[in-house]
């Protein structure tokens, strides 16, 4: 390692800083502004507004949908066993333990069995 | 268009200024600036297109992230570290584009494909003017690779401490002083006739 008093690295050090560009190309100040006025807003900014536009629109068909099947729940109730809000809300099948094992006794038919 | 600042106005008001969109404000940021993004970018790159283009990139970033500087470094060292951040980012493109096959010595520390300065065609020291001199100094320090170069960049060229040096290239100062010191020996053989002259 060179020691930092060899008078060869002043002398380089001062080479250097005398003909360091201190410029660029003219005009460069306003090549920057009308880049500025030109640049497209970032990825990061444009996605940024279009999911403010899709959420808000996908609470609002959210909240539609909710809605409807709390609408249509009331009209077809009639007759149905009674179904929690949320079911309801959701528009969830009633599901008791007969509706969750009857698919699985309908496949064993009895031409199946041995 | 009458400016609407004066230099005597600290940075920080024109920062301030700028966030409120004052266009007169940021291109006085750009104008001081201006000399050490580019003694950064030129330095890294050569006196070329792309060096112009991470020179306007830098300031269109700082743009973009007015709202995020705390001041906690000052506007120059801020903008020398983007400066310096997409010249690096630049010369990996332009390895992975091109991959030129010629250098300036084979000891290791010159990086084909990332040099595309032109050697001067200068005989003497003593012929030289100031644009054959600066010419020269520049194909020197492009005969460096990257990160010998970011080091001279920001440490002789700009002025940095090994410290400052050494965070804003995120590397030990050890590394730094090391990379200086081959950086030194390879320049002050490149431009011996240079220095034998002052």
């Amino acid at each position: 390692m060179t020691t930092p008093l060899d008078p060869m690295d002043d002398a380089l050090g001062r080479l250097l800083r005398q003909n360091r560009a201190d410029s660029f190309a003219p005009f460069f100040v306003g090549r920057v502004m009308t880049r500025l006025e030109r640049a497209p807003e970032s990825l990061a900014t444009a996605l940024n507004g279009l999911f403010r536009r899709l959420a808000l629109a996908g609470a609002l068909a959210v909240a539609l949908l909710a809605v409807y099947n709390v609408t249509d729940a009331a009209a077809t109730a009639d007759g149905e066993p009674v179904r929690s809000t949320l079911e309801t809300v959701l528009a969830l099948p009633s599901l008791g333990l007969d509706a969750a094992v009857a698919p699985v006794a309908a496949d064993f038919t009895e031409a199946e069995l041995p | 268009m009458t400016p609407t600042v004066t230099p005597a106005v600290p940075d920080e008001a024109l920062i301030a200024q700028a966030r409120d969109g004052d266009r007169d404000a940021f291109s006085e940021i750009v104008r001081r600036h201006e000399s050490r993004v580019a003694a950064t970018a030129i330095g890294m790159l050569g006196n070329t297109v792309e060096a112009d283009d991470v020179g306007q990139e830098t300031f269109i970033r700082f743009h973009r992230a007015l709202d995020k500087f705390r001041g906690e470094s000052s506007v120059e060292t801020y903008l020398t570290r983007i400066a310096i951040n997409l010249s690096l980012n630049e010369i990996k493109r332009r390895k992975r584009w091109t991959r030129l096959s010629w250098s300036h010595s084979g000891d290791g520390e010159t990086d084909p494909g990332t040099t595309v300065v032109p050697e001067p065609s200068v005989d003497g020291a003593e012929e030289m003017d100031e644009r054959e001199r600066a010419e020269l100094v520049q194909w020197a320090i492009a005969g460096l690779a990257p990160e010998f170069r970011a080091v001279v960049v920001l440490r002789l060229l700009n002025g940095y401490s090994t410290a400052e040096t050494a965070e804003t290239l995120s590397i030990p100062q050890g590394t730094v002083l090391s990379r200086l010191s081959r950086a030194q020996q390879k320049l002050k053989r490149t431009l011996s006739p240079l220095l034998e002259a002052t």
